[in-house]
């Protein structure tokens, strides 16, 4: 009897898939949980409109197109899974992983541009929650990186079947990376 | 028996020793602030003196380390782990891997709180709630790499259990065996997937808040430091928006093990077990509406006091419906005495008590007299203490049996169950007086303020009792320790009970059952017209004509 | 899994995306303060509905899916809504009594 765990349901629902809502309700919670901070501190403080007038627009906005390019990537590296085309796969995903990638080594520029003009974490509450945020916002897209690379590493080798699967999963966990990004952007630089 | 095992058995029995092991920890600094307050300034036998600060950091490690790592493994992870798959007819939890890596973060938070003791300045004493200003500047706790270390250790707590939580509400969604719907599941599975829902959901803003708090420490930055624009109210938002639906996720499951108990040892089915749920559900929607109650005196916006505190008494109805539930199903039933029931049947007393005083604490007006004094303190020990120990208890002399393969032995564990229960009782309800006499919390000289001196003698007894509460679990050390060793070999079913874990070998093997079961019905037919013995497996098929009638 | 007749366009969607990355700094730019900020957030819950719904296929799986977003949005809405007084607000009242 099959009894790994991607083959029994009781719902109908695949059960990684349960697994991962579940994962990603409690994330929306923590992102939300600082945000849920961000917004009312900020609105209780005048709105920090000159502390934020110093952040790197273009940069950000390049790095919007990036992350938001990369969730079609992302998108065509699963639908390759289901049309069973292992080239398809294995180029999608290879093109998230840069734009990921890319979109780290922005936020590097971007950081050590502020870090040069004094704007450190210790510079004030509006600095303190713009690193917090897109901080934390970076070391998931890090770990992203992290489970596609895994992921294109075994497809590479062949070693991904019968789990397949696991490009979808991935998959929802990085468009959840990109909402998360698709809020602090305006949050942080529209506003 | 592989230390890797990803047997949720194992994992279960692996949580439950980390977990055993902090309670000896968290009792040794219980005796130590115990004696300080009774006999302050002198010499603590077995250690030296205490100094203020290290009295501080006492108060603030018990209260870590019986929270996060005693109640949270022993009561969610251990039972949840070891209950869930065999009780919905599992082979083993959806993520075995996963569950696996659960138990060594744990582990690795486990270490790394260790390892705070032994850093220079000290562990955590900020209080186990760590409050900033005072836990966000090194200079005001003169402890560094302590308060570092505890927020780590609690972050890699809360890794651990959201890895944990994911397991147990997967697996109760989709491994369920044939014919066991979500209302024929046992009620300790529904505390237990509600408990984990609660804290998937409100653990998130504090890890936010956790974040938050370290970069102050470490980064310079100054979410809480008011010299900087920063609002240090807001840790105790974020922190009690989590604080409080966790006391409910060390709670249900407490509940639910006396629930699984009273049916057994009634030989009656459980009264009311559909409104049992719904009250489970709506008391788990409520806790995430009453957590400023922690704060009435926070300086707060006052108009929140109102809001909150209605919320607060609303939430003691669907818990008050489930105590009549508890004594309903006692009622009139084929009732014996046995530890497991014993300690179940403590659990409700004492819980009682704890319930009621919480509604004096959750009304404002009364909380601004007795906030962060001992009635407190008594509350919570009456509350916590039933749902984790006596009910733990109740819960490990119920299934030793499942988890061991032996039978425990019954002298030592009724003596246990008298001592404990008396002797707690003995340390709690004094302190309710003292409490109202108004001593204060986390002072380490009583006997420093005027006011207090005269209740010196209380403090006294009190710490006579909890000395002895403690040396009465020695009986319970020996018996668990000894029964796994040399006890009578234990049947499949001792207690003659429904539940589908019973139904497999004591201990179970590695896949659980030998063919997956299939469920006909409740967890809780006994006595049934149906079948002359008074009780009837949910997984026993009945003869053609009696299937007919049901 | 989605078959064929069940996929969205993949590209039409990112398309969207980029567009109403532009309407929101056009919005920035052009509308007053208050009727900018409320755009912009609109735009963004616009976006973050695309993605969950096309990318994250929640449009084509069980509805109770639908749940595990919303009910921890519901959550941080509480928290927003409780933090208002104590940090917006500063417990005072809007106007002070004439």
């Amino acid at each position: 009897m099959d009894t790994r765990a991607e083959t029994l349901t009781a719902t109908g629902i695949p059960t990684g898939k349960i697994g991962v809502w579940w994962f990603l309700a409690s994330e929306i919670t923590v992102f939300g949980g600082l945000i849920a901070c961000y917004i009312v501190v900020r609105l209780g403080s005048g709105g920090w409109a000159e502390a934020s007038s110093h952040l790197n627009f273009s940069l950000a906005l390049l790095n919007t197109f990036v992350l938001l390019s990369s969730s079609l990537t992302m998108v065509l590296a699963f639908a390759a899974v289901e049309d069973r085309k292992p080239k398809k796969l294995h180029i999608n995903l290879l093109l998230t992983l840069l734009l990921g990638l890319t979109f780290l080594v922005i936020k590097g520029f971007e950081y050590a541009g502020e870090i040069a003009q004094g704007f450190t974490p210790g510079a004030g509450i509006f600095w303190s929650f713009y690193y917090g945020m897109t901080g934390l916002h970076a070391l998931h897209v890090l770990a992203g990186i992290v489970v596609n690379l895994i992921l294109l590493i075994a497809a590479l080798r062949d070693t991904l079947r019968p789990n397949e699967h696991r490009v979808e999963l991935a998959g929802l966990y990085w468009h959840f990376v990109d909402i998360v990004w698709i809020f602090l952007f305006p949050l942080l630089y529209l506003t | 028996m592989k230390i890797f095992s990803t047997d949720h058995k194992v994992i279960a029995k692996q949580y439950l020793s980390a977990g055993l092991f902090w309670a000896v920890v968290g009792g040794l600094t219980a005796y130590m602030i115990r004696w300080q307050l009774a006999y302050p300034e002198t010499e603590v036998p077995g250690w030296g003196f205490i100094a203020p600060d290290f009295y501080n950091m006492l108060v603030t490690m018990h209260g870590t380390i019986m929270v996060f790592f005693v109640a949270m493994p022993i009561m969610l992870a251990a039972f949840g782990n070891f209950l869930i798959p065999l009780m919905i007819g599992a082979q083993d939890m959806a993520f075995p891997r996963l569950n696996m890596l659960s138990f060594w973060i744990f582990f690795l938070a486990s270490v790394v709180l260790l390892l705070s003791f032994f850093v220079p300045g000290g562990a955590a004493s900020a209080g186990w709630t760590g409050y900033p200003p005072l836990s966000a500047k090194v200079e005001y706790t003169g402890v560094n790499w302590g308060l570092n270390l505890w927020i780590l250790a609690l972050a890699l707590e809360f890794v651990s259990f959201l890895m944990g939580g994911i397991n147990f509400l997967t697996t109760t969604i989709n491994l369920r065996a044939p014919g066991m719907t979500f209302f024929r599941l046992p009620l300790i599975i529904w505390m237990e997937f509600t408990a984990a829902i609660l804290f998937m959901l409100s653990v998130g803003p504090l890890i936010a808040g956790a974040v938050m708090l370290l970069m102050d420490r470490v980064l310079g930055t100054s979410f809480y430091l008011p010299e900087r624009g920063g609002e240090p109210l807001l840790w105790q938002h974020l922190f009690w928006f989590f604080g409080h639906p966790e006391v409910y996720v060390i709670l249900l499951p407490g509940l639910g093990i006396v629930l699984e108990i009273m049916p057994v040892f009634s030989r009656k089915p459980i009264f009311g077990y559909r409104p049992i749920i719904y009250s489970t559900i709506a008391a788990g929607m409520l806790s995430f509406i009453v957590w400023a109650h922690h704060q009435f005196l926070s300086g707060m916006d006052p108009r929140l006091a109102m809001p909150f505190s209605i919320t607060t008494i609303i939430i003691s109805v669907p818990f008050a419906l489930i105590v009549f539930a508890m004594i309903a199903t006692l009622w009139r039933g084929s009732i014996s005495f046995p530890t497991p029931m014993l300690f179940a049947i403590g659990t409700l007393s004492i819980f009682i008590i704890g319930g009621l005083t919480g509604i004096f604490n959750g009304s404002a007006p009364v909380d601004i007299y007795i906030h962060d004094t001992y009635f407190v303190v008594a509350h919570f020990h009456f509350t916590l203490f039933s749902a984790t120990f006596f009910a733990g208890f109740a819960g490990l002399y119920f299934w030793f049996p499942k988890m061991f393969g032996r039978m425990m032995n019954e002298t030592l564990g009724k003596t246990h169950f008298w001592l404990t229960f008396i002797f707690f009782n003995a340390v709690f309800i004094p302190m309710h007086f003292v409490g109202l006499g108004g001593m204060m919390r986390r002072i380490a000289n009583p006997m420093q303020y005027e006011f207090l001196q005269p209740l010196q003698p209380i403090n006294i007894f009190i710490t006579i009792a909890s000395i002895l509460l403690l040396i009465s679990q020695i009986p319970f050390v020996i018996n668990f320790l000894w029964s796994m060793i040399r006890g009578r070999a234990a049947e499949r079913n001792p207690w003659q009970a429904n539940t589908l874990e019973w139904r497999t070998q004591s201990p179970p093997p590695h896949s659980n059952f030998e063919t997956i079961p299939v469920v006909y019905r409740s967890p809780y037919e006994y006595s049934s017209p149906e079948v002359s013995e008074d009780w009837l497996p949910q997984d026993q098929p009945l003869a053609p004509s009696a299937a007919a009638r049901q | 899994m989605t078959s064929d007749a069940h996929r969205p366009n993949y590209f039409v969607i990112w398309l969207w995306l980029i567009g109403l990355v532009f309407l929101s700094i056009s919005a920035s730019f052009f509308l007053p303060k208050g009727a900018a900020i409320l755009l912009i957030f609109l735009v963004a819950l616009i976006k973050a509905v695309l993605v969950l719904l096309n990318y994250m296929h929640l449009k084509f799986e069980r509805p109770i899916l639908y749940g595990l977003v919303i009910v921890p949005l519901l959550i941080v809405a509480i928290l927003i809504f409780a933090l208002f007084p104590d940090f917006v607000t500063h417990g005072q009242l809007p106007h002070p009594a004439p």
